[in-house]
């Protein structure tokens, strides 16, 4: 990855970025499929080593396309543009909605053809094309007809598998990047069913779609399979999760907001729980127990061997500890009692205190609660090491999903695809954006009294999230509540620094499915530790049924992947 | 009730645990059910409030019931899934009874093999990509017959009518044969008529099984507005949960992703549920009787 030219990034490089400019020569990706794939949908990773693969940061560095950064948008809270390899950037935020959105392109992105796109949804389908004006009124903006597949966000990967292997494939398909994890093959069907995109994004080549060439070269890095570009992605924030609060009876009762040690996070725990009140402190936040633990996001390099994160000490130190904040119940009854327990209704009411969630749970919940108690507030602990020392905090891939082009699609209808996606990937700020996502000013939507896009009736009915899928764009922070905006990046630039190197930055890896399907069943064994129904001694041999049952073959083909590499 | 006179009448204490036990029964099916009402008709802040299913009634609302049939969405999924669930139910109940009968007659040409083929589907499924290719290449996709013709016909459903047309007994159908009756005579006059209480049940068996499904339908249906009312209902009941961790910012997040409320998610399980509660009590009581009758005489 070259350095982003100095000046043109749309988010200004905080200080901690640049004292980070040293490892710009590994340049590269790190698998957060873990992480991923711990809050995925049921239905477990396909079972198969097929598919494993690895290709190292260096050969994709020629594949990918220039970045030129769009200037017409510049945020009012700056992010962090990330020069870590395969981490993506923060891209900063916006304190309110830009009044007067400007218009992204000069020219009619189509040219009058007609397509079909495959999208997940998760939520109530949309009425379809000839019943829905939203649709006509994009697809007149963009000057062709796409006509929308709407299909399931959570069984999308067995439709997406079956057309895969049917070759019934649509002219544009997305493919969320943790559903790709769970197919076994996906290297061979990509090659078959899609078109390279390489000849028309590689290098300079990408002008011709200014949008395009505004995605950061990490997350066009995570669309390369087989040494080819094959599909548009659409980038990640960096974070997966953080430890979220309620501020606002944190602030009524003066309660400590900054533990700086795991014990100090506990007691704090001891203090403010109050089961005859009903007040919990937390929900179930093992996943954030894992970095405060300086558990390693999945593997650990050291004296030569690979050692993954259930076979490190400080996995059963978090064992132990979790155990303590169940088995004193400073963790909800519900949530301990069963796996359904609906942790954002639970902190809504405030039976719960500090919970786990992306950083969008926050503007949800905020969404949710803020019209009707005006007081509501959320914060977000700062990171730290449960010893004091220097906290370490896990990152996301790259890029979250893909749209593909269909194989066998002529060139210059090739070409209008790509000029549609680059008119999808247009940024907040931007006409196309508000087109796209909120439909037709006073139609659709309307301005409401704190200038935020509110959506009519009309627009609640044929208003769904599709032309969003295709492509992708800088994620802003672009929410309606400028406190919790502005805390919201504050947190994620001050924890930029923190963020874990693991052996394989620089390398494309895709999870060889045994060991992928192996996470689950063993991951609900340490549950079993942590709820108090194991002794915490039963640790060492649940790794031991791990490695047995893949684990070390995993750590074989890992050792290899860094051989390959050059690094071991 | 009327006790067998040489029956003892049952003591009070047995009555008495008779009583506590059924009631307790009654209690935990009952209890679920109100909470979920309750729950689908409490406003936000009551479901706030009480942090999860609602017990103690609060402020009461339809509002969860008017946002989902708002958009005519949810009503045209109805209309789907009632024209799906009739049709499918005629038509597998007219290839099971016609497949079972003629499986059932010794005389049938090739009965035993064929009636082994079907026995071998319990034992093995299609599996997810034989099947989308066997209605893809049939030109199903995006057709309602997608819905109905791969579950036409279900292998237990087709062997419990068999074994129960098997036990009519053969006089009755040899005594037609005499007075000139052919088959399908037979059957429509004399078997069918016999056998309400199996039909009725498979009848209900198949119905239920139209009505819940949505896995085909997210399978073969790429239109939305053909979508019956279970995946529509399914896709409220995940709003919001995009798998995007960690993305704030825009994914599925245009205006409308506020997670559903527990109680238009309640207010879904009432509606999946209400057709099923209404059909039962009409069916209930050929239920044991027809199912045990197929059953037992093999």
């Amino acid at each position: 990855m070259t350095p982003p030219p100095q000046g043109a990034s749309t988010a200004r490089p905080s200080t901690q970025a640049t004292t980070r400019r040293g490892f710009l020569g590994l340049v590269g990706l790190t698998a957060a499929a873990g992480v991923l794939s711990a809050c995925s949908p049921p239905g477990t990773p396909r079972p198969g080593t097929g598919g494993a693969t690895a290709a190292a940061g260096d050969k994709l560095k020629a594949l990918t396309p220039a970045f030129v950064p769009f200037d017409a948008i510049k945020p009012d809270l700056p992010g962090t543009r990330s020069t870590l390899p395969g981490v993506p950037d923060i891209s900063g935020g916006f304190s309110s909605y830009p009044a007067d959105p400007v218009p992204a392109l000069t020219r009619k992105a189509g040219r009058g053809g007609s397509y079909k796109a495959m999208t997940p949804l998760w939520g109530p389908p949309p009425p379809g094309l000839a019943s829905n004006s939203y649709f006509q009124a994009v697809n007149a903006d963009i000057g062709a007809t796409l006509e929308f597949q709407i299909t399931d966000g959570v069984t999308y990967v067995d439709k997406a598998i079956a057309r895969l292997a049917a070759r019934d494939i649509p002219d544009l398909m997305c493919i969320p990047n943790w559903e790709i994890d769970k197919m076994a093959d996906f290297n061979k069907a990509v090659d078959q069913a899609f078109e390279d995109l390489t000849p028309y994004l590689q290098g300079d080549r990408v002008k011709a779609y200014p949008l395009l060439a505004n995605l950061p070269t990490a997350a066009w890095q995570w669309s390369i399979w087989n040494g080819k570009l094959m599909g548009v992605p659409y980038p990640t924030e960096p974070f997966p999760y953080a430890l979220l609060y309620r501020k606002d009876l944190f602030d009524e009762n003066g309660w400590n907001q900054n533990p700086r040690t795991a014990d100090e996070l506990y007691r704090l725990g001891k203090e403010i729980t109050d089961a005859k009140a009903k007040r919990w402190a937390f929900g179930d936040i093992h996943e954030m127990a894992w970095p405060i633990f300086k558990v390693p996001q999945e593997w650990r390099y050291e004296g030569g061997k690979l050692i993954h994160k259930y076979e490190t000490p400080e996995w059963e130190l978090m064992l132990e500890w979790m155990r303590k904040l169940f088995a004193e119940g400073l963790i909800h009854p519900s949530v301990a009692g069963s796996k359904g327990a609906n942790e954002k209704e639970l902190i809504g009411a405030g039976q719960i205190l500090v919970y786990r969630d992306g950083l969008g749970g926050w503007k949800e919940l905020l969404q949710q609660h803020r019209p009707k108690n005006p007081g509501f507030a959320l914060g977000v602990l700062p990171v730290f090491a449960h010893d004091g020392g220097t906290p370490i905090m896990y990152h996301n891939t790259a890029a979250g999903l893909f749209t593909f082009i269909r194989k066998g699609t002529p060139k210059a209808q090739v070409e209008e695809l790509l000029s549609i996606l680059d008119w999808c990937a247009a940024p907040y700020g931007t006409k196309e954006y508000e087109l796209a996502n909120y439909g037709v000013k006073g139609k659709h939507f309307t301005l409401g009294s704190d200038g935020v896009p509110k959506l009519t009736d009309l627009g609640t009915k044929e208003v769904a999230y599709t032309y969003g899928f295709l492509g992708g764009r800088p994620l802003y922070v672009d929410w309606p509540f400028p406190d919790a905006a502005k805390a919201n990046l504050a947190w994620q630039n001050a924890t930029f620094p923190y963020i874990e190197k693991t052996p394989f930055d620089g390398i494309r890896i895709q999870r060889p499915g045994k060991y992928a399907g192996l996470q689950v069943p063993t991951e609900d064994k340490f549950t079993d530790i942590m709820r108090g129904r194991r002794p915490v001694s039963d640790a060492k041999q649940i790794a031991a049924e791990w490695r047995r049952d893949g684990g070390d073959e995993a750590r074989a083909f890992y050792l290899k992947v860094l051989r390959d590499n050059g690094r071991a | 009730m009327n006790a067998a006179s040489w029956a003892e009448r049952p003591s009070l204490i047995g009555r008495t645990g008779k009583a506590v036990v059924l009631t307790a029964i009654v209690v935990a099916v009952v209890f679920p059910v109100y909470m979920v009402v309750l729950t689908s008709l409490s406003t936000q802040e009551a479901v706030t409030r009480a942090g999860g299913l609602v017990t103690v009634p609060g402020e009461m609302s339809f509002a969860a019931y008017e946002e989902l049939f708002a958009g005519g969405v949810v009503t045209r999924a109805v209309l789907v899934s009632l024209g799906v669930t009739v049709a499918g139910t005629f038509i597998s109940l007219t290839v099971t009874t016609l497949a079972a009968y003629g499986l059932s007659r010794p005389g049938s040409l090739l009965h035993r093999p064929l009636l082994f083929l079907v026995l071998l589907t319990f034992l093995f499924g299609p599996g997810l990509i034989p099947k989308y290719l066997v209605v893809s290449g049939l030109g199903l996709i995006d057709s309602y017959w997608s819905l109905i013709l791969p579950v036409a016909v279900t292998a237990f459903n087709l062997v419990v009518t068999r074994a129960f047309f098997l036990s009519i007994p053969g006089e009755v159908t040899d005594s037609a044969r005499v007075d000139g009756a052919s088959e399908f005579t037979i059957l429509r006059r004399i078997v069918l008529p016999m056998s309400r209480g199996v039909i009725a049940v498979i009848g209900l068996l198949y119905a239920v099984g139209y009505w819940n499904a949505f896995f085909d339908a997210v399978l073969y249906l790429n239109d939305t507005a053909k979508w019956p009312l279970q995946l529509v209902l399914r896709q409220y009941v995940y709003q919001g949960q995009s798998m995007f961790v960690g993305q704030s910012a825009d994914a599925a997040a245009a205006g409308r992703s506020l997670p559903p409320n527990l109680a238009i998610q309640m207010s879904i399980v009432v509606i999946a549920l209400v057709p099923v509660l209404f059909v039962y009590p009409f069916v209930q009581r050929h239920f044991t009787k027809g199912v045990l009758i197929g059953a037992v005489k093999g």
